[in-house]
């Protein structure tokens, strides 16, 4: 798979957009959920990955190469989730400093209630943890990602990825606990 | 869970994967033996571990590729060209080709335009002597030449009789 990227890229490089085309193929499902679970919204998610691909292409002659190509676009895909987030929220501030009423919860409900309860309640919860928790609990959990390849894809060291992870589950838990309750 | 606890938060982490080697997790198991905290949060930890997994499993996502390309493209078609495009000579040098033919041809053109122009210079007078030679040999004076180089255009030639004055 990483060699096969590898030959991608440089193909690439070279200026083969269908090489590029090959890649996104490759990558496309991953960061979308991983994405979608980022931003807890469907559509949103599809244009932050889109954001990141071109984001990734255009900057593809910086790609060195120290780490997988598929953890250089998670790295990629986490900036353009954390900057879409940053002006989300941003937005809703200033719409409920106009006194608008719209729902501050973080995540369209409508997408996530036709779903089981169960995953609902997760989302929800997922939806709730500090970004730098949910981030690193979705590329090892959901992702499947490595420890060392999640640090490099957050750029933190392996002993931050471990807390993060082990905090935000423990936190995941302690919302879905309560959301039981609540019933 | 005791400050000690926080020691053992990579392994709690890394057990709940599957992902901790034996010599680690007997090490682990010592502290569980003894720690209730621990014991209850690996078990969260696998809960979570689980649910996110079945998670991913459920979650559809629409490919976006199609959208990404066609923008890459338009892109790509807007601009000519991409940086990889730029970075390889072999493009822009063929690219040039077309460019290099227009200046081949014009250039010819003016070369031939100054060879007609060279030609009535060296036209010959009357006495069939060229001019150059006619001013040598005094057919043509200085004077009217000079005359006729502030007197005449540009389309004027150099074909003109000699006698009298004029060329």
């Amino acid at each position: 798979m990483a060699d096969a990227d590898l030959e991608l890229v440089a193909r690439a490089r070279r200026g083969d957009l269908d090489a590029f085309g090959d890649l996104v193929q490759r990558h496309q499902a991953a960061l979308v959920r991983y994405l979608m679970h980022m931003v807890s919204n469907p559509a949103d998610a599809e244009d932050v990955a889109q954001d990141a691909l071109i984001r990734a292409y255009n900057a593809l002659k910086d790609f060195r190469g120290q780490s997988s190509f598929k953890t250089w676009l998670y790295q990629i895909a986490t900036n353009a989730a954390r900057t879409h987030l940053y002006k989300r929220r941003q937005r809703l501030e200033d719409q409920a400093a106009d006194g608008d009423r719209e729902d501050l919860e973080v995540g369209s409900g409508e997408q996530v209630e036709r779903r089981i309860v169960a995953h609902d309640q997760l989302r929800r919860a997922l939806a709730q943890l500090p970004d730098e928790w949910r981030e690193a609990v979705l590329l090892r959990d959901i992702e499947g990602l490595e420890y060392r390849e999640i640090a490099d894809a957050l750029q933190i060291p392996m002993g931050t990825v471990e807390s993060r992870i082990f905090r935000g589950r423990q936190r995941l838990k302690q919302i879905v606990t309560s959301q039981e309750n609540d019933k | 869970m005791t400050p000690h606890c926080d020691d053992f938060i990579p392994a709690l982490v890394r057990a709940a994967d599957g992902a901790l080697p034996d010599a680690e997790r007997a090490a682990l198991d010592v502290h569980l033996a003894t720690c209730a905290a621990c014991t209850e949060a690996l078990a969260d930890q696998r809960a979570m571990r689980v649910s996110l997994t079945a998670l991913a499993a459920e979650t559809a996502t629409r490919p976006v590729g199609a959208r990404v390309m066609a923008s890459l493209r338009a892109e790509a078609g807007a601009t000519g060209t991409s940086w990889v495009d730029a970075l390889d000579f072999r493009r822009w040098t063929w690219r040039l080709v077309p460019v290099v033919a227009a200046l081949a041809i014009v250039v010819a053109g003016v070369a031939r335009t100054n060879a007609e122009a060279v030609d009535t210079t060296v036209d010959v007078t009357e006495s069939g002597q060229p001019v150059s030679s006619a001013l040598v040999t005094g057919e043509i004076a200085g004077t009217d030449l000079l005359s006729l180089l502030l007197n005449s255009t540009a389309d004027d030639t150099f074909t003109t009789t000699t006698t009298g004055g004029g060329l």
